[in-house]
């Protein structure tokens, strides 16, 4: 009987994910509830045996392009597919070596901060990333089915054969080839019986398998970024009130005759102890937050200018205060989430790029040679289609993180500051200051991801398009 | 007493007092004498020769780019020999802003930091001599032991000497070659101390940026006066600290300015002359030679070029690094310090080459392109010959 694991934080929020790049065969043994030798030695072994048999078809594939390298179109549609799923063993391989690091970040937001006043923002816009998150992984997910069902049904298509370079005519001839979902090599034969069965059901184990590694921890990188923005998000939406309450607390409002009354209904206030910043037991009412409508003037204004000037009592400037440190401290830790995440997957990120670059140059040549509406054009710009939605897949979110960070310097203007009292004030100031520079993932250190980079890849692989065209 | 910083630069002190270009405070007597006679023997004559050979070099792509080899990195040593005899006072003046007050550590975290950039410097040296000697020693031994061996015509390893009679080299071949191997052995090692030497000063300055870095995340506030008067003491004086290490950085600059330029100008061209060569027909163990040759030539800017970019990314970290203290509860003064700083820090730290150069992974990817270009260049001309 499996006991719930307890998890908290990010965890929580990811797990549909996590289950399954478990179930996927990643090396992720963390946030099991029972953690018995005997469970986890056979998760392991899951894990080890879903990776043999992936890298072992690999390698079959691997074999079959040396096997078949003298005939030019061959070579380029078998290193475009090898390439293809290069993507899933690096992306296996990185995080078998580098899931201390995914832990670290999961873990990153177990403790985060809170503030009675902004409870409820919070909670809405954590519940807006989770079910961003949620229909991000169900887009991915189907996507991925539908890519291994349109493949496997494109086998059937068309003739399977395969071309050989003849060397004594130096012309290509064409030799029938098993048909499969992928060029591979077996040490059985494939052509039919037994053998065609096995081959035929291993690759779709493999399609499925190898496309579901690669896009689910794409989408764990995603789903921290969405979590990000929705976060900084909760940052820009909560600047107006907590200018409102600071103002309210302390602009001087010539409100006529109200001005000069004392309130009846004023309780006498606790003053809070100045070290002990826990305030939750001192404010009970709206009354006591002071959050009437600003039009009013705000509550009264006490003219008892014992410790400050400005009218406020130690209560409210504390409350004021703690706000603004509320939105610090949670800005600070929006800022050492990025970070951590830019560590963790920088590298995945710029491996990513550079076998996408080399498959998008060849699948341009490829492109070229399309002469109607048959299946090499299919699968060519299926490939296409696939390889261009990865690195847009990433990029898209990792320029929504550069708008949303760069956009709270504009949030902080746009709130009514100059109502504010001056700490407010210098605390909009600082933080202008801080939030000039967005906050960018960047692929270690070599590129940023944003939508810059998705335009250049695009740009460059019409240009060698077109150039190769015009070469013809 | 803790050990001092500059302990990880004693192998660099040992090499260069025997290459004739740094005296103690207290030198022996006629070691002036002996550096002078050093580095005109070794380094002015040996330039002088190569540069009149090139006169007498027959009028083909070939050959020319054959002798270019080694004159290129000649250039840039002399460089380096030239500003270590010129900028000797500045030099010294390193070594003791090195050891002053400002740069001195307070916490373990921050000697663990300190030990660790001291640890790297050594091991770089030990790497980079080792993979220098190694070339060195098969490029210019191999002609040696075939001669000895195979009885195979000696060939001048480094510079042909055409401007010298057929009957000259004959009879002195042996003195000519061993004066050649012991000369680029010099100028190898006088490469490899000053090279190490500079990318000792900016692994000591990314090491400051790490511990100023530490000590602003640390900052505290106060609760009452004295603490936050405190406070501000603290930031005042990182403040001071980010001076000081921004004042050795423009030191350390104006010294290298120079030879940064000169390595640099000649960079794309010594790796579009080592490509060139290796297109040309040559022995196999030539190709070894060449291929640790250029390993080495792209390292040689690689590494500048990469903790150059290193020194701008961590003093840009500074910014960041003072918004994670504790500010929001501290006084006005604090606040507007830090807004002050922070204005300041968003500017990186950068180590120019003549005004030209900066030295950022963005002048290595623009200087290897230049060199494919040359590269293709040549070639075009070759094949049009």
């Amino acid at each position: 009987m499996m006991t719930k694991v307890k998890t908290q934080g990010l965890v929580t929020d990811l797990m549909p994910c996590i289950r399954l790049l478990q179930a996927a065969g990643h090396f992720l043994f963390n946030y099991h509830a029972d953690t018995s030798g005997m469970n986890m030695l056979l998760r392991k072994i899951y894990s080890s045996a879903h990776a043999v048999l992936i890298v072992v078809h690999y390698i079959c594939m691997g074999i079959n392009m040396a096997q078949y390298k003298d005939e030019v179109n061959e070579l380029t549609a078998n290193t475009i597919t090898v390439l293809f799923f290069a993507h899933s063993i690096i992306k296996l391989a990185f995080f078998a070596f580098n899931s201390k690091s995914f832990y670290r970040t999961l873990a990153v937001w177990n403790q985060s901060n809170s503030h009675p006043l902004f409870t409820e923002s919070d909670a809405r816009y954590h519940q807006i990333s989770l079910s961003k998150m949620r229909r991000l992984l169900y887009f991915i997910c189907g996507m991925t089915v539908f890519s291994v069902i349109s493949w496997v049904t494109l086998t059937f298509f068309g003739e399977s054969v395969r071309m050989i370079a003849s060397k004594e005519t130096n012309e290509t001839l064409t030799e029938p080839a098993p048909r499969l979902p992928l060029k591979a090599w077996y040490p059985f034969k494939t052509m039919s019986g037994g053998g065609y069965v096995f081959a035929f059901i291993y690759q779709i184990y493999f399609l499925l398998f190898s496309m579901a590694l690669a896009n689910l921890l794409d989408v764990i990188f995603c789903s921290w970024l969405i979590f990000a923005c929705e976060q900084l998000q909760h940052l820009k939406a909560i600047m107006k009130p907590l200018m409102e309450l600071s103002a309210a607390l302390d602009t001087y409002r010539p409100n006529t005759a109200e001005l000069f009354r004392v309130s009846s209904t004023d309780k006498t206030e606790k003053v809070p102890d100045a070290v002990d910043m826990d305030i939750r037991g001192i404010y009970s009412t709206q009354q006591d937050f002071g959050m009437t409508l600003r039009g009013a003037g705000g509550k009264l204004q006490n003219f008892n200018a014992e410790n400050n000037p400005n009218g406020l009592t130690a209560k409210q400037e504390m409350l004021a205060r703690s706000a603004i440190k509320y939105w610090v401290e949670r800005h600070k830790h929006v800022v050492r989430l990025v970070a951590s995440i830019g560590d963790t997957y920088g590298t995945a990120l710029l491996f990513h790029m550079l076998v996408s670059t080399i498959t998008l140059t060849l699948l341009a040549y490829q492109a070229t040679k399309i002469n109607g509406i048959n299946v090499y054009a299919f699968s060519t710009i299926g490939y296409l289609v696939y390889t261009l939605g990865q690195v847009f897949h990433f990029c898209i979110f990792g320029n929504r993180l550069i708008e949303e960070s760069s956009s709270v310097m504009e949030a902080a203007y746009s709130c009514q500051w100059y109502d504010g009292s001056e700490e407010a004030k210098t605390f909009v100031q600082i933080v202008c200051q801080q939030c000039q520079k967005a906050m960018t993932i960047s692929g270690a250190k070599f590129f940023n991801v944003s939508l810059d980079l998705f335009a250049s890849v695009l740009g460059a692989v019409v240009t060698y398009f077109m150039v190769l065209i015009q070469l013809k | 007493m803790a050990p001092k910083q500059i302990d990880c630069f004693e192998i660099n002190w040992k090499f260069w007092k025997f290459l004739g270009i740094w005296s103690e405070n207290k030198p022996h007597r006629y070691y002036k004498y002996y550096s002078k006679i050093f580095i005109t023997f070794f380094v002015i004559l040996y330039d002088v020769l190569y540069t009149i050979n090139f006169y007498f070099v027959p009028r083909q792509l070939d050959l020319i780019i054959g002798e270019m080899l080694f004159y290129l990195t000649e250039l840039s040593v002399l460089s380096k020999v030239f500003t270590f005899i010129i900028m000797r006072h500045k030099l010294k003046i390193i070594f003791e802003i090195l050891e002053s007050d400002a740069f001195q550590t307070d916490t373990e975290e921050e000697l663990k930091i300190l030990h660790r950039a001291k640890v790297f410097i050594k091991r770089y040296w030990k790497i980079v001599a080792l993979v220098s000697i190694t070339a060195n020693l098969t490029h210019i031994s191999s002609p040696l032991l075939k001669n000895l061996i195979f009885k195979v015509e000696l060939v001048l390893p480094v510079c042909s000497y055409s401007f010298l009679s057929e009957s000259f080299l004959k009879t002195f071949e042996y003195p000519l070659y061993f004066y050649q191997i012991v000369g680029i052995h010099f100028h190898m090692l006088y490469n490899l101390n000053i090279d190490t030497y500079f990318l000792g000063l900016m692994i000591l300055i990314i090491a400051q940026l790490d511990i100023l870095n530490v000590k602003f995340r640390n900052l505290k506030s106060g609760k009452d006066h004295t603490q936050l008067n405190e406070s501000i003491m603290g930031l005042n004086k990182n403040l001071d600290h980010y001076n000081e290490i921004e004042r050795f950085c423009s030191l350390v600059q104006n010294i290298f300015s120079f030879t940064l330029f000169v390595q640099f100008s000649m960079a794309s061209c010594i790796i579009c002359v080592c490509l060139f060569s290796f297109t040309l027909s040559v022995p196999v163990e030539y190709y070894i030679f060449l291929a640790t040759y250029m390993f080495i030539m792209i390292i040689q800017i690689m590494v500048p070029c990469w903790f150059g970019s290193r020194i701008m990314d961590k003093s840009i970290l500074l910014s960041s690094a003072i918004y994670n203290c504790d500010w929001t509860s501290n006084s006005k003064d604090f606040k507007i310090n830090m807004r002050l700083f922070v204005e300041r820090a968003n500017k990186p730290l950068s180590i120019t080459g003549g005004k030209m150069f900066s030295l950022s992974l963005a002048t290595f990817t623009s200087i290897m392109n230049s060199a494919y270009s040359f590269f293709t260049l040549l070639r075009y001309i070759q094949t049009r010959e």
